[in-house]
């Protein structure tokens, strides 16, 4: 993999080298098309051997240990773990909102980081030989890249990342349920979003969709600094990024209101998320990218 | 609700929008920010509303309305509309009556009474169709400014900024009659309304008995008062005379009476430049008093002494009765004019007797200048020149013609003697009196046929009275030997209590009087000595000339308050002098000072039998003004204020509506706060702008985040 995607600006090799002997693992066990690292779902004969178990009628014969009957008279089939390869999914949400980049001029908006983010996680799960796919999630699947391992995709996956442009939209279930439609194995959806939709009860609905077929889903709730605490000035004039109008207010008169309901609606979308099964993770857009994936690949690895 | 200062109001409204404006002008222009969370700002926004934004709208209200509170009570707000009762339509005729006496200098410290009047008046002669007015000037002699109504409402009004305080009381009643001239119907299709306005201060030692019944029964009354809410406070010499003491005269007793008009006691120190001396005299003053202050003080020369006194170190509401001016007369040794028909007859006459008595250096070889006798037949104007004292003894019967003379001389203030030495003198004392306008205490008749008077002694000394009384203990020893012979019974019915009536100042065992002395309203004294001298002891006793010494002294003091005449009184004086008016000239040293120069505005000198009279219709300024002929002065006068200007009590408004008015529709309203509630209409405002800062205070703590 020491060719891909040079071509992106969102990948950054040299700065990846450190986290170069990490693996993005899971805990879940996985459908793979070839074999890999992580543990199968399927249960075969060529891996390594983890167990006896007392033989059924019907069961596969080659599967019977022939000496240990021969020796005790009762027959058992010999279990070994298949290990596979890992089916990773990077769905990121192309909202509008997902652009918000605060009032500053220094910083990037939350797509630049999560386009950051995904591309390192890309080349990362590469390394892996493990198979990168790619969602652009709008009202619907704006885009889509089935997984693959190949060098070509992954530097199509990272090329794809660099071109992705936002949508005014409110919605996410329905490019959720569309990916669902679309995907066939049980692998990782790793799901990069702001959680600003309107439909955040669908959105965890489709969520669940895929915890009920067996996929891992990591919910990366992307948070902007300014989004947590409004900007400092006397008079803003807020324009909705998702047709939702123009306010005029001076932020320190809300400046407490506003920030009891934004913690609360990221305490409700962390408690949606770990009801729905998935795992949670906040990451702020203030902290380097790097360091957030070098900590979150650890506590991963375990 | 009207404000006395209304631009002042109307300055606070603009001020009130001030916040509002000043949060417009300074509102920061927004930056523009595309936001991702703007449902959660909309959602704080709508949370705000409910709280802040009303905390806002209350602490802008409170702000606003405690400024506009706070313009009102500056403006002077007042209720008008129960206290004023011009209307602005119709016709209607309208009287403005302007007090511009003394008084109407007092300030509460700021500003004059006569500025706030000068204000009331011009509102109140303002053009409005239908209306016609006048104004009445009112001091001493108030006048109309034009004979009839008039719709010359700029002349009024100018005449309303000419207006200056005179020192002179104003004349109520002579207002009120030259008002209800004016508001007089002229017939009986005339029906306007009747407007009468009386701007002063309401001062009670003027208002006290003010009758308001000569106007007409429909006239409207408003009275406009401009004293302040309290009196203030004030302190005024009231008095101040200067009185020859003793027959010598070489002293003179110096009274200065100070009015306390305020409600804390008071040190006064007034000092007295009379001539070329200085004096001083301290006191403490009680308050509401009048404090009697007296010293003797050493004469320098004869003649008239003028002067002033004033008081010291004295901040008060009506300065110019600080000070007053003051002339004392040293006559010198009195001169006598005798009018007898006795002289010729050798032996003891009474008018000799009578005449050593008044004159003692006058022996019987002696003449001296200062005594002349004159018999009744050679009488004419100038027997009396030059006489302090005229004395009648043994004159005989009188005629009318000389009589008259007598009555005359009473009738200028001079004093004559009487002594009832024969039974016809009963007849002349009759007459003398009644044309004197003297009204004796008992009508004088001769004994009665057949009875004498002699031997008879004083009773009743117990409570003496002058000019026994100056005897002292004494007196009983002196009058002891006295016997009086001869004089004069009295008429059946007309008997009087001695004890009780001053005029008799001795009595006889017989009942009749021993001494009368009676004045005329004039000034004049009448007095007489019921005896005869010649068939009395007294002379041979020596009482004779103390008592007739005493006598001569109270005949010779004057009662018109030592030739001090008010401002606003017409002063009306004779001169005795031979030389014609026209070299006479009048010098004054009004206004405090103390140089003197000539002046021809005070009044004229006319030519009057004999004399030269003089006559000023208004003396309008205080001071010492003398009649002098060639820088000899003949006649000095002390024109002074009118005492009772300076004591700034005020009717309340009840006296005046209830009782002065009574019968009348009318409105009062006072400057004060005492009369008027309504005048402490700015202190509420203050309490609501108080109360507005608390609310805010509240505000703010309630609705705290």
């Amino acid at each position: 993999m020491a060719s891909v995607a040079r071509g992106s600006r969102f990948f950054e090799q040299q700065a990846l080298a450190g986290l170069a002997h990490m693996r993005f693992t899971t805990a879940h066990r996985v459908e793979g098309s070839y074999s890999g690292r992580h543990q199968s779902r399927q249960q075969g004969g060529a891996g390594e051997f983890v167990d006896f178990r007392e033989y059924s009628g019907g069961e596969d014969l080659r599967r019977l240990d022939w000496k240990l009957l021969a020796r005790t008279g009762k027959s058992f089939v010999r279990l070994h773990q298949e290990e596979t390869n890992l089916v990773c999914t990077l769905a990121i949400d192309g909202s509008e909102s997902m652009a918000f980049a605060g009032s500053r001029t220094r910083g990037g908006s939350k797509l630049e980081y999560a386009q950051y983010l995904a591309t390192a996680l890309a080349y990362v799960i590469s390394l892996g030989q493990d198979q990168v796919g790619l969602a652009l999630l709008t009202e619907k699947l704006a885009d889509h890249m089935p997984p693959g391992s190949t060098s070509l995709h992954v530097t199509r996956v990272m090329q794809q990342i660099e071109e992705i442009k936002t949508t005014p939209t409110a919605n996410a279930a329905g490019g959720l349920r569309f990916l669902f439609e679309q995907t066939t194995r049980r692998g990782v959806l790793l799901y990069f979003t702001d959680f600003l939709m309107e439909d955040l009860d669908e959105t965890f609905a489709a969520l669940r969709l895929f915890r009920h077929r067996g996929l891992e889903v990591l919910a990366l709730h992307l948070v902007h600094p300014e989004e947590e605490s409004l900007p400092r000035g006397t008079a803003f004039r807020f324009i909705g990024m998702e047709n939702d109008g123009v306010l005029n207010c001076s932020p320190d008169e809300i400046r407490t209101q506003y920030a009891e309901k934004f913690s609360a609606h990221t305490a409700m979308v962390r408690q949606m998320a770990l009801a729905a099964g998935c795992d949670y993770r906040r990451l702020s857009t203030s902290v380097p990218y790097l360091q957030a994936l070098g900590s979150f690949l650890v506590e991963r690895s375990g | 609700m009207t404000f006395s200062a209304p631009w002042i109001f109307g300055l606070g409204i603009a001020a009130a929008t001030a916040p509002v404006l000043i949060h417009w002008l300074t509102r920061p222009r927004p930056v523009k920010m595309p936001l991702s969370t703007l449902r959660f700002v909309r959602e704080a926004i709508q949370q705000r509303s409910a709280v802040d934004r009303l905390r806002d709208w209350i602490i802008l209200a409170l702000r606003c309305l405690a400024i506009l509170l706070l313009a009102a009570a500056f403006a002077g707000p007042q209720w008008t509309s129960p206290t004023n009762l011009t209307q602005d339509e119709g016709d209607a005729i309208r009287i403005v009556v302007l007090d511009v006496s003394q008084s109407m200098a007092a300030s509460d410290g700021t500003t004059p009474g006569i500025q706030r009047a000068r204000s009331f008046a011009s509102r109140y002669l303002q053009y409005r169709p239908g209306l016609k007015t006048n104004l009445i000037v009112a001091g001493a002699r108030p006048a109309a400014v034009f004979d009839n109504v008039s719709t010359n409402f700029e002349s009024l009004r100018e005449e309303v900024a000419r207006a200056e305080v005179l020192p002179e009381r104003m004349d109520v009643d002579a207002a009120l009659e030259l008002a209800a001239r004016q508001l007089a119907s002229t017939g009986e299709n005339d029906t306007r309304r009747r407007e009468l306005i009386v701007i002063s201060d309401f001062q009670r030692s003027g208002w006290g008995a003010a009758k308001f019944d000569v106007l007409p029964a429909n006239t409207e009354i408003q009275l406009e008062s401009t004293a302040p809410e309290t009196a203030p406070d004030n302190m005024a010499i009231v008095s101040a005379t200067c009185q020859p003491v003793g027959a010598q005269q070489d002293r003179m007793q110096l009274e200065v009476r100070v009015g306390n008009f305020s409600g804390n006691s008071r040190n006064v120190t007034v000092e007295a430049n009379i001539g070329e001396s200085v004096h001083r005299l301290e006191a403490s003053c009680a308050p509401r008093q009048v404090t009697l202050l007296t010293q003797e003080i050493p004469t320098s020369g004869q003649g008239w002494q003028s002067g002033q006194v004033r008081l010291l170190e004295t901040s008060d509401a009506v300065a110019a009765d600080n000070w007053r001016p003051i002339v004392a007369q040293l006559r010198g040794r009195p001169q006598y004019v005798m009018v007898s028909s006795q002289g010729n007859r050798p032996g003891i006459e009474s008018s000799r007797i009578l005449a050593c008595a008044l004159v003692p250096e006058l022996t019987t070889d002696s003449a001296s200048d200062r005594f002349r006798m004159v018999r009744p037949e050679l009488l004419d104007n100038q027997s009396f020149a030059g006489a302090d004292l005229i004395a009648v003894n043994a004159a005989g019967r009188l005629s009318p013609e000389h009589l008259g003379m007598l009555a005359q001389q009473i009738r200028r203030g001079k004093s004559v003697l009487y002594v009832t030495s024969e039974s016809i003198d009963a007849a002349n004392l009759d007459q003398l009196a009644e044309m004197a306008a003297v009204e004796l205490p008992i009508r004088f008749a001769p004994p009665r046929v057949g009875t004498s008077r002699s031997d008879l002694h004083l009773v009743s000394l117990e409570n003496p009275k002058p000019p026994l009384a100056s005897f002292g203990d004494s007196l009983t020893a002196l009058a002891e030997p006295l016997r009086f012979s001869g004089g004069l019974s009295i008429e059946a019915g007309t008997a009087t209590a001695a004890t009780s009536d001053d005029r008799i100042r001795a009595t006889l065992n017989d009942g009749t009087p021993a001494i009368v002395v009676a004045r005329s309203s004039s000034g004049g004294t009448l007095a007489v000595l019921n005896a005869d001298l010649a068939a009395s002891n007294m002379w041979k006793t020596g009482a004779l000339v103390p008592l007739m010494d005493e006598l001569v002294q109270e005949l010779l003091e004057s009662d018109d308050n030592s030739g001090t005449f008010l401002c606003g009184e017409p002063i009306v004086a004779r001169i005795e002098t031979s030389a014609a008016a026209d070299s006479l000239a009048i010098a004054t040293s009004d206004s405090g000072e103390n140089s003197a120069h000539w002046t021809d505005t005070a009044g004229k000198l006319v030519d009057e039998g004999g004399a030269v009279v003089w006559q000023w219709s208004s003396p309008d300024r205080p001071g010492v003004y003398r009649i002098e002929e060639d820088r000899n002065t003949l006649f000095a006068a002390a024109v002074a204020l009118p005492p009772e200007e300076s004591d700034l009590e005020t009717l309340s408004a009840e006296v005046v509506k209830d009782r002065l008015a009574a019968g009348y529709t009318v409105r009062f309203q006072a400057t004060g706060g005492i009369a008027n509630p309504d005048q402490n209409l700015w202190q509420w405002f203050v309490v609501g702008v108080v109360l507005c800062m608390f609310g805010e205070l509240a505000a703010l703590m309630a609705y705290r985040t």
